[in-house]
């Protein structure tokens, strides 16, 4: 007898549909996985016999033959217990046939339970988009698969209850999560209020976030590069939908759905400083999204930038330009999304105290100058604003002053995000930040005026050639967050006061 | 000019005679006054010690018949002259020893009170001085330093050129007749620097050709009508090393640039530091000797842009006067936005009116 049930394995994001055709014949009982399984697939013959046998189905006694269509693609992950399961009951008639719009992902426990899957989002995605109408999913991943539309999804918990589903004696409605993302959100801890002075760091912040602009901020220990770093992602604007589901399909093949729904939050992640360079670009054996991917549409936060390796933030560079990563390998080329805002922090020397006032700095300048040193041109062109920041002082610490709340700040940025949405619909970007050097002309046009004032500041104030672009583009970003249809003069003035580290320490 | 005073006719009368400086001023005491001089001469004459006999008939024969010949050759040359009794005379050189009684010109004089450094060196002078000449020069002309110097060839006819590229008063003080132009080459120089509010000036009287021991005597003038002299290149006994010696006995600051050890232009300049010379290294060492000067540049950066700043840049100042530092104080202050307060801190920035750094914002006065 012979049976086929659809399913699906996973390459990057991509779910590619894969045909579990099973085959009982006579001979001596045997049972075989054929069509390029990888050890976690070949293992499953173990999970599928004992969950059949623990669900008080009858495991056939007969040689089963399992192929796995089409036999060039290399398949791998547990998701194809289930459909294994099925296609040996099915051939054994204890389930009618399944039809060929339904498509089967799950893991076996030996008990006969379905145990919740990675990467269930982007497998349903891709099947939907394979015009697929119904997906049969593990109970536990049916909350981040509810919100796709165009498939029903199907959540069972054991394999005796998928049985009697398919048999028809069980109706089970297809599960609907309904996210309404204009509802005010409100999934963070932190808040900006918390952190008392520092106006001009908050004000380099703001427009950072404003217009997805990295930012590089200096200062000694203390003085809340950290704490502003983490609130960054409480005045990005809330995720739309598109973009969450980008982000858990992210977080679904890595396995780091940890309340199974959408993710709703901006991410925010922060790398420690020995980090390897697969963990931040991604990639292993089964490739693996990396600390860029996981940060799209949030923060990737670098504490003590030049304490990582060289190696490890020279792959931030093709990121940082084109917003995705590509990882090849001998099983394929791999491409993962990463848009995200860079935000690095880094002590102005080694001890941490150069320039602060209440410290001595014990450096010497061979060692400041290494140091500095380790931050490579190429990446320092693709930070736009750098900032100093210096320790909060004890009375304005402890002032009970109002400070803004991130919610305050954030309406603020929605603001300027959608104009700029606006402005750049025709050119399929979505910040300035993004901008390009062509771009930064047509949109960027500076008055006579202005154009005094940035040649002056290269000549007065030293600043790099580098930084001309930048300023442009910061400026636009102001520009935006008052609701200015010109770069005014003013804007251009402000961003030449966030490149003042070009000239300070890398001129 | 049209007419001549009473004194300018004594002096002009005896310069024309060819009286030295020197003797000139001998006369003078002798006589008390120039008046005195000028009434009493053919009384007195026959009891004049200090004058050889040819001299005293020369006088006495050119006395009648000297004032309408000389005024028409100073309106031809366009030429001036002033005594040292008069007004317009160069405050500073009254108080060297050996002041010249009376100065030939051609420019005018208007400026020549004020703050003004001799930058002198060699006539063959290397790319290394020429350049450091013109570089200093620069800077000395654009905080508006007259530049003094000597209309030779080299370091000279660069700093004169580049005092009048950058718009300084420029003067330059020659060392024969005022209408003899040496060497001939700096002919359109000479017109420029008088042109442009500056002037040529010289003691000698017309047609008087440049000699050694003119050179040595007008170098007197240069560094007396400076407050400091800069030496640029000198080789080691040289008329530059001269210049810098009136320069140390008429009390002036003398600075020079250093060269290498190996070099036969620097071994001038090198030993005046040796033993004494301030080193300059930019013009903030000559600011920084010059009282006037430091307090002159002290006010141009405070000063020089308060005519233009806007309101706002004004509040900001006056806060920042108050003794409020940091952006957060000024914001509170002030009541700005913060976006708004940065952006006006940069502009302020480039009119240098304060400084901006990660912990203070401090004036620059």
């Amino acid at each position: 007898m012979l049976s086929k049930i659809k399913t699906c394995v996973l390459y990057g994001l991509e779910g590619y549909e894969v045909d579990v055709e099973t085959d009982l014949s006579g001979g001596l009982p045997n049972f075989n996985i054929v069509g390029l399984p990888d050890i976690s697939i070949k293992e499953s013959k173990e999970r599928v016999r004992s969950a059949i046998k623990n669900s008080r189905f009858d495991f056939p006694v007969s040689r089963i033959t399992v192929n796995l269509a089409p036999a060039n693609l290399k398949k791998e992950g547990s998701q194809i217990d289930l459909p294994i399961a099925v296609g040996i009951l099915t051939a054994s008639k204890v389930i009618k046939p399944v039809d060929d719009e339904t498509c089967i992902i799950g893991e076996l426990s030996l008990d006969g339970r379905i145990n919740a899957i990675d990467g269930a989002l982007p497998m349903v995605i891709s099947m939907r988009n394979n015009s697929f109408k119904r997906a049969i999913v593990p109970e536990d991943n049916k909350e981040e698969c509810g919100a796709i539309e165009g498939i029903d999804i199907i959540p069972v918990g054991s394999i005796s209850q998928l049985v009697s589903y398919l048999n028809g004696e069980l109706t089970i409605d297809p599960f609907i999560y309904k996210y309404d993302f204009s509802l005010k959100q409100d999934y963070y801890s932190e808040d900006f209020s918390e952190i008392k002075g520092q106006p001009a760091m908050k004000r380099a912040v703001e427009i950072a976030a404003a217009g997805m602009h990295n930012i590089l901020l200096l200062g000694s220990p203390g003085s809340g590069k950290t704490m502003i770093a983490r609130r960054i992602p409480t005045i990005l604007p809330d995720l739309t939908f598109e973009e969450s589901l980008e982000v858990t399909k992210i977080y679904s093949i890595s396995g780091m759905l940890s309340n199974k729904g959408l993710i709703v939050k901006r991410p925010f992640r922060s790398p420690h400083h020995t980090s390897s360079r697969t963990s931040m670009a991604g990639g292993g054996t089964k490739p693996r999204p990396g600390e860029v991917s996981l940060s799209h549409y949030g923060v990737l936060f670098l504490d003590e930038i030049p304490e990582f390796p060289k190696s490890v933030i020279e792959v931030l560079r093709q990121p940082m330009e084109d917003g995705k990563i590509s990882i090849s390998r001998a099983s394929g080329s791999f491409t993962f999304p990463a848009k995200f805002m860079m935000v690095a922090s880094m002590n102005p020397c080694p001890c941490g105290y150069l320039g602060d006032p209440t410290h001595d700095c014990s450096c010497t300048q061979r060692h400041i100058d290494k140091y500095l040193g380790k931050i490579s041109g190429p990446l320092l062109n693709r930070i736009d604003i750098q900032i100093e920041v210096m320790p909060v002082k004890y009375d304005e610490l402890k002032d009970d002053r109002v400070e803004e709340t991130s919610e305050e700040i954030k309406k603020r940025i929605v603001k300027a995000r959608n104009i700029q949405r606006q402005r750049y619909k025709d050119i399929g970007i979505l910040t300035n930040s993004e901008l390009s050097t062509k771009g930064v002309s047509k949109f960027c046009k500076v008055n006579k005026e202005s154009e005094l004032l940035l040649k002056n500041a290269f000549e007065i104030l030293g600043l790099s050639a580098r930084a001309y672009n930048k300023i442009l583009k910061v400026a636009r970003t102001i520009a935006d967050l008052e609701n200015f249809e010109n770069v005014e003069t003013k804007h251009i003035a402000e961003a030449i006061q966030y490149r003042n580290l070009d000239r300070k320490y890398w001129r | 000019m049209d007419s001549l005073n009473i004194n300018q006719k004594t002096l002009l009368w005896l310069s024309l005679s060819g009286i030295s400086n020197d003797k000139m001023s001998k006369l003078l005491d002798y006589f008390g006054s120039a008046h005195n001089l000028w009434d009493n001469f053919e009384n007195e004459k026959l009891n004049l010690t200090i004058l050889k006999t040819d001299i005293i008939d020369k006088l006495s024969e050119n006395k009648s018949d000297f004032e309408e010949k000389l005024l028409e050759k100073l309106n031809i040359k366009k030429a001036e002259i002033v005594t040292i009794y008069d007004d317009e005379y160069p405050s500073k050189l009254k108080q060297i020893e050996g002041a010249p009684n009376l100065l030939y010109y051609k420019g005018n004089l208007n400026f020549i009170n004020d703050i003004s450094i001799a930058v002198i060196g060699s006539r063959k002078a290397t790319s290394y001085g020429k350049w450091a000449a013109e570089k200093l020069t620069k800077e000395l002309s654009e905080i508006g330093v007259n530049i003094v110097s000597g209309l030779a060839v080299g370091i000279d006819t660069i700093a004169h050129k580049t005092a009048l590229k950058y718009n300084a008063k420029t003067y330059g003080i020659i060392g024969c007749g005022i209408n003899v132009v040496y060497p001939k080459k700096n002919l359109e120089l000479f017109k420029q620097i008088s042109e442009n509010d500056g002037a040529v000036i010289t003691e000698y009287p017309f047609d008087i050709q440049p000699v050694a021991f003119n050179f040595h005597a007008r170098n007197r003038i240069i560094s007396g009508l400076s407050e400091g002299v800069l030496v640029v290149e000198a080789q080691e006994k040289s008329g530059t090393l001269i210049t810098a010696g009136h320069a140390a006995n008429q009390g002036r600051e003398i600075f020079a640039v250093p060269g290498g050890i190996n070099s036969l232009y620097s071994k001038g300049t090198n030993a005046l530091i040796r033993d004494g010379a301030k080193i300059t290294l930019s013009i903030d060492d000559i600011i920084e000797e010059i009282l006037e000067l430091k307090e002159r540049v002290k006010l141009q950066n405070a000063f020089i842009d308060l005519s233009t700043l806007t309101d706002d840049e004004i509040r900001i100042m006056d806060s920042l006067k108050s003794g409020k530092n940091t952006v957060e104080e000024l914001r509170q202050e002030i009541k700005m936005e913060t976006g708004e307060l940065l952006g006006n801190l940069t502009l302020l920035e480039m009119k240098g009116a304060i400084k901006v750094s990660a912990d203070k914002i401090s004036l620059n006065i």
